[in-house]
């Protein structure tokens, strides 16, 4: 439902007196403690199609309070059971959830196993998809209700990270998905998730209330908006004004101006790994494993954290991330003389390398820093801007000459990170291929035995760091501003968990 | 009856412009690249990211899409976005409804203010006053107007907390997203305003008015300002285009959630449908204030004939 009327223009023919009343009571301030907790972020929240999440925030943050799924992600990577109350492996390539009964939608529709499989199925069709991974993500075939509160999920081969990607296939209520127009679902979700929708005004706000109804309890926090201020000192000045609660995607040389009576900063490592991808489809130099590691000793990542990063994060220390990382592994001394060394015992040396850069904010200040270290080590860099769009086909494409600067998501499980590097994974943006790695991850992929896989893929984790398929650099920080009444643990995944948190005093 | 004439002319040439205004919109979206790359993961399998462009309709030749483009057009379907997966005739009038409530806004303080200071300028010609606000007016055109936001901001916002911060909440949201816009658009309209009566004050016609004894307030409005309007009401017709794609800058520092920032980020997501719909619209709106603006001569100068 998107609101239509939106502003009160008898307000202003009220005269001075009224006017003067209205300044004297800034927003909301009418009702001091039933203020709503605001939640302000850079993007717009496009669609609330539950199958359609482009984003973990806004776009997931919301419906991750409208919605639940069986299981949930917890902040270090375990799952929690929400719609599901257990589960099993009964076969190799049968999963077995246990469902949560008395759960209602809150359109009233009960939750029961017809509702998963509708909801499953529904991400299997175009154009769910396309931006739905749960099918070609598990090797899904088959939902079956097996019994009102017991669901079957078949798998064409025997899948370990069902839980992982079952975290983001929400359960939306069926019978009005599939009696409604789609653009009507997408603009008025229903979940049975611990906040209801309200209202919804495009660019501007989305409202959520509390769910009386919840399985687990209404949530501390009664009214809440997510709203869209793309400028981050809009959104800062917000916080200090005492109008936002929690501002999404400060940066590092912001991040003081949070800090004000009203609020505080916070930020946690982030999970997104930054680094310069290293292409394998342009220049021959780059296939040589010495090459790259000579990259990786010509930069020095610790200062660039300090100057580029306001000292909020810490270097890459694996491909996987905390808290399933090898310990053993540890960053890449920045050693430049180590670097020439290996230029010079590879036989390359002061080649002319491309250094691409395009999304990310601070991209160029980063791509310019690592390109002047290469330069100190006789390298002859060559910087490249890039426009959102063309850099994303560039990726998909593989064509890339040289280095770029790149993020690569926000994952909590070992085999999902590490798979991103086999041969024939879509998503492969170096066009890395190494017949030895992909059978590690591949048989790492297929083992149910789970210290036999632990092994597996701490093999393929320790193999691929040492081939530095990537100029490592760090973990993308994750800074937020929260006002002073808010009581909240940020995750490092993006995903504002607003159910979660309370109001101080 | 010279209304009908000039009114139909008018609208077979509006017709045309808007069919060339899509087609070149058509072009320049269709040229850009593929708009799924940028919609799906980046692990969606080749099947499923054909599946959505056959859904958009985007598997077709760009003669066909353009054609059906055309046609639903015509029947009032700008046709489903991308991105929002909403109606894009939906889209755009709600936002166009703040991005107007924004420029008129802003158009108002600019025409009060700016005739105001530029009659008083012209009238007190050669006095600290008339530098004044010539000194205003060249200040006002040269502070950006994203600056000027900021500042209003942390002083009326965040110091004094008189007006909201941004957005779009309250009937106080818009005083400083339009004081911001209007600045610049005061400052014009007074310099023009200011020598247009000038001119206008040294005529023949004002002299004979003058020694005719008429009231010295009726001199000035029914015979000076007047003849000054012409010029007014040509940049004021301007002015107001200006301010709606001005507007776009304002949007963003205010988080006001006008049709601009929606056309902006339907170029970075390559969202067709809703670039080609809100570029539509913007051209209609353009088109009618030139429409009005040319019947508005004819109101004030009766030698004007609409042909």
């Amino acid at each position: 439902m998107i609101e239509a009327p939106r502003l009160d223009r008898r307000r202003f023919s009220q005269g001075a007196a009224a006017l003067a009343a209205l300044m004297a009571l800034p927003r909301g301030a009418a009702a001091a403690d039933g203020k709503p907790v605001v939640i302000a972020s850079e993007e717009d929240v496009s669609t609330l199609d539950p199958h359609l999440i482009r984003n973990n925030h806004p776009i997931g943050s919301v419906i991750w309070s409208v919605f639940d799924s069986l299981v949930r992600r917890n902040p270090d990577g375990t799952h929690e059971p929400r719609l599901a109350l257990s589960w099993e492996q009964a076969e190799p390539t049968r999963w077995r959830f246990k469902l949560r009964p008395n759960v209602k939608f809150q359109n009233g529709e009960a939750f029961n196993a017809d509702a998963v499989v509708f909801n499953f199925n529904r991400m299997n069709v175009s154009p769910y998809n396309a931006e739905s991974q749960l099918w070609p993500g598990t090797n899904l075939t088959k939902v079956v209700a097996v019994d009102p509160m017991t669901v079957d999920l078949v798998t064409s081969e025997p899948t370990i990270n069902m839980l992982y990607w079952l975290e983001e296939a929400f359960i939306g209520a069926p019978k009005y998905m599939a009696d409604t127009a789609p653009d009507v679902v997408g603009a008025h979700p229903i979940g049975s998730g611990p906040y209801g929708f309200v209202s919804w005004k495009q660019g501007d706000r989305v409202t959520l209330t509390a769910n009386p109804n919840y399985w687990n309890g209404a949530p501390p926090i009664k009214d809440v908006v997510f709203r869209d201020i793309p400028e981050l000192s809009s959104r800062l000045n917000e916080l200090k004004a005492g109008s936002v609660d929690i501002v999404v995607g400060v940066t590092p040389d912001t991040a003081a101006e949070a800090k004000s009576n009203n609020s505080r900063v916070v930020s946690t490592n982030g999970l997104r790994k930054m680094h310069m991808g290293i292409s394998f489809t342009g220049l021959d130099v780059l296939k040589d494993k010495r090459v790259r590691q000579a990259l990786n000793h010509a930069v020095d990542v610790p200062t660039m954290i300090e100057t580029l990063q306001g000292g909020m994060t810490k270097p890459l220390a694996s491909l996987v991330n905390p808290p399933n990382n090898d310990p053993g592994l540890k960053p890449f001394v920045y050693d430049p003389d180590k670097a020439k060394a290996l230029l010079k015992e590879a036989g390359h040396e002061g080649f002319e390398l491309p250094v691409a850069y395009g999304r990310y904010p601070g991209a160029k200040e980063v791509s310019e820093a690592v390109a002047s270290y290469l330069e100190a080590v006789g390298l002859k860099p060559k910087l490249e801007a890039y426009e959102t769009g063309r850099f994303e086909e560039m990726l998909k494409q593989k064509a890339f000459k040289g280095i770029y600067y790149y993020g690569w998501a926000s994952l909590i499980n070992p085999s999902v990170e590490l798979v991103i590097l086999t041969s024939d994974a879509v998503d492969n943006s170096a066009g890395y291929n190494n017949p030895d790695y992909d059978k590690l991850v591949k048989t790492a992929s297929v083992t149910l035995d789970e210290p036999k896989r632990a092994a597996l893929l701490k093999q393929a984790e320790d193999f691929i760091w040492d081939e530095c398929p990537w100029i490592y650099l760090w973990y993308l920080p994750a800074i937020f501003g929260l006002s002073n009444r808010l009581d909240y643990q940020v995750r490092p995944d993006d995903y504002i968990e607003i159910y979660r948190a309370k109001l101080t005093g | 009856m010279t209304l009908v004439i000039f009114l139909v002319r008018r609208l077979a040439g509006a017709a045309l412009v808007l069919l060339g205004v899509s087609l070149a919109t058509f072009l320049v979206a269709h040229t850009t690249g593929d708009p799924v790359t940028l919609l799906v993961p980046a692990n969606a399998t080749e099947a499923a990211r054909a599946a959505l462009r056959a859904h958009f309709g985007l598997d077709q030749s760009w003669p066909v899409q353009y054609g059906l483009f055309i046609l639903h057009a015509l029947g009032g379907d700008l046709g489903t976005s991308f991105v929002y997966r909403q109606p894009v005739l939906d889209l755009v009038l709600n936002r166009l409804g703040a991005t107007f409530e924004l420029a008129f806004v802003a158009f108002a303080i600019a025409l009060v203010l700016g005739v105001g200071l530029g009659m008083l300028a012209a009238l007190k010609r050669g006095t600290a006053v008339d530098a004044c606000v010539t000194a205003f007016t060249m200040v006002g055109l040269a502070v950006p107007p994203f600056w000027l936001g900021l500042i209003l901001v942390i002083v009326f916002a965040v110091r004094l907390q008189l007006f909201p911060v941004s957005g779009a909440d309250t009937a106080l949201s818009v005083v400083l997203p339009a004081v911001t816009l209007s600045l610049q658009s005061t400052a014009r309209i007074a310099r023009l305003l200011r020598s247009a009566m000038i001119e206008v004050l040294q005529a023949d016609y004002m002299r004979t008015a003058r020694a005719m004894g008429l009231l010295r307030s009726r001199v000035l409005w029914v015979h000076g300002f007047r003849n000054a309007l012409i010029p007014l009401v040509t940049m004021a017709g301007l002015e107001l285009g200006d301010l709606i794609s001005s507007a776009v800058v304002i949007e963003a520092i205010f988080a006001w959630p006008g049709i601009g920032r929606l056309a902006i980020g339907a170029v970075e997501q390559r969202d067709f449908p809703l670039l080609q719909g809100s570029v539509l619209v913007a051209a209609v709106c353009f088109i009618t204030v030139n429409l009005v603006v040319d019947w508005l001569y004819t109101r004030i100068d009766p030698r004007v004939v609409l042909r």
